[in-house]
């Protein structure tokens, strides 16, 4: 596979990539190194990638995979020099900050308030529109398991609205 | 959009919640919601906000400088990896060259051999053994020559035949005068010793004195 054909081929996931890793480790550049990370990685073993049946989920799989590895680097820093990152929300621009309107953030709220694993299916499956089959593949985990807690995350982000809807938020 | 349309929308919402949607329906829903809050009913307007962030969620995109950057790195690994290949190429041409000029004098069929790297192993055994042998040659020689040439004596470097009565006689008086001289240096260093009785005389009163 030459550049142009690994760019045909990869570049066109960069952004959902970048989203995934971008919604576990909450900091934009590190997101952004973590799918660099993943495309040196794809481009390494460029010989072979005809053989992976989807490159995709494949990837994103990847993907998750440097993040875990990054979280425990993290922890081992931490652990180590006591350093911890800023969050999301403190790098924020106030322009940026504006933008996000009080209903968006409130959702965005929501689905922080869900176990990292329902919350990691509701995006593959509502934000990025995976299958059950390729859910499966990127988080290597039975596709009952998945609509079990698709149907859990659902129901808590429904109970969410309504209990602020009633509240008059 | 009409009554039974939107309670379409409503049945897929249900099922939706159920986790019981295909993709198809649910682009459906996300469609329907995200588009003029004026043509949602109220009853689920509640709603429009999720499928509104499922659509924002979208806009979320990588860096602009990202694609040619990563372009820029990839092309560098490329490179590396085109000239890590041509060392391997010339490293393993170089080696076959070498076994091609050893060919004619040492018979090498096949360099990894157990029998060869034995007697690879042995080489720095036979370097020790060629030294030694020099070693003892050379020491051989030496003492051969000395031996050859044995009844010969020096006096201030002059060279005297013993077979030479005269020659003899010389080196007779030669030994007498080196032998003259180690007596005499002998007898001074002797008259120095003659101080160390006072050591004896001190210890002697020393001695006497303690015993009273």
């Amino acid at each position: 596979m030459n550049l142009e054909e690994f760019n045909k081929a990869v570049f066109p996931m960069q952004n959902k990539l970048y989203r995934f890793a971008l919604s576990m480790v909450s900091n934009n550049e590190i997101a952004e190194d973590i799918v660099q990370e993943a495309f040196i990685k794809l481009w390494k073993t460029r010989d072979r990638l005809h053989e992976i049946l989807n490159l995709e989920a494949w990837s994103m799989r990847m993907v998750k995979n440097l993040c875990l590895d990054h979280f425990k680097s993290k922890y081992r820093k931490t652990m180590l020099f006591e350093v911890s990152y800023e969050s999301p929300a403190a790098q924020a621009t106030p322009q940026k900050q504006a933008e996000v309107t009080d209903t968006l953030q409130q959702v965005q709220n929501v689905l922080k308030l869900l176990p990292e694993q329902q919350a990691h299916i509701i995006r593959l499956r509502d934000m990025e529109g995976y299958s059950y089959k390729e859910i499966a593949e990127i988080l290597q985990i039975d596709i009952n398991v998945i609509k079990v807690n698709l149907h859990r995350a659902r129901k808590a982000v429904k109970k969410e609205i309504e209990k602020n809807e009633s509240y008059g938020l | 959009m009409s009554h039974m349309d939107y309670n379409k929308i409503k049945q897929l919402l249900e099922l939706y919640w159920e986790g019981e949607t295909s993709l198809e329906q649910e682009a459906q829903l996300k469609k329907f919601f995200n588009q003029d809050t004026n043509f949602i009913p109220e009853y689920l307007r509640p709603y429009q906000p999720l499928f509104r962030t499922f659509e924002a969620y979208q806009e979320e995109t990588i860096s602009t400088g990202f694609e040619a950057k990563m372009m820029a790195t990839l092309q560098a690994i490329q490179v590396e990896e085109d000239n890590e290949t041509t060392n391997k190429a010339t490293d393993t041409n170089a080696q076959n060259m070498s076994i091609a000029s050893a060919a004619p004098t040492i018979h090498m069929p096949n360099p990894t051999k157990p029998k060869n790297s034995i007697v690879q192993s042995l080489y720095p055994l036979m370097s020790i053994a060629a030294t030694l042998l020099l070693l003892i040659g050379s020491i051989y020689i030496y003492t051969g020559t000395t031996t050859n040439n044995g009844e010969v004596a020096t006096i201030n470097g002059q060279v005297l035949d013993i077979n030479n009565p005269n020659d003899r006689k010389k080196a007779f008086e030669a030994t007498k005068m080196a032998l003259t001289m180690l007596s005499s240096k002998i007898n001074t260093s002797k008259k120095h010793l003659k101080h160390l009785n006072k050591f004896n005389q001190s210890t002697q009163i020393l001695k006497s004195k303690n015993r009273k």
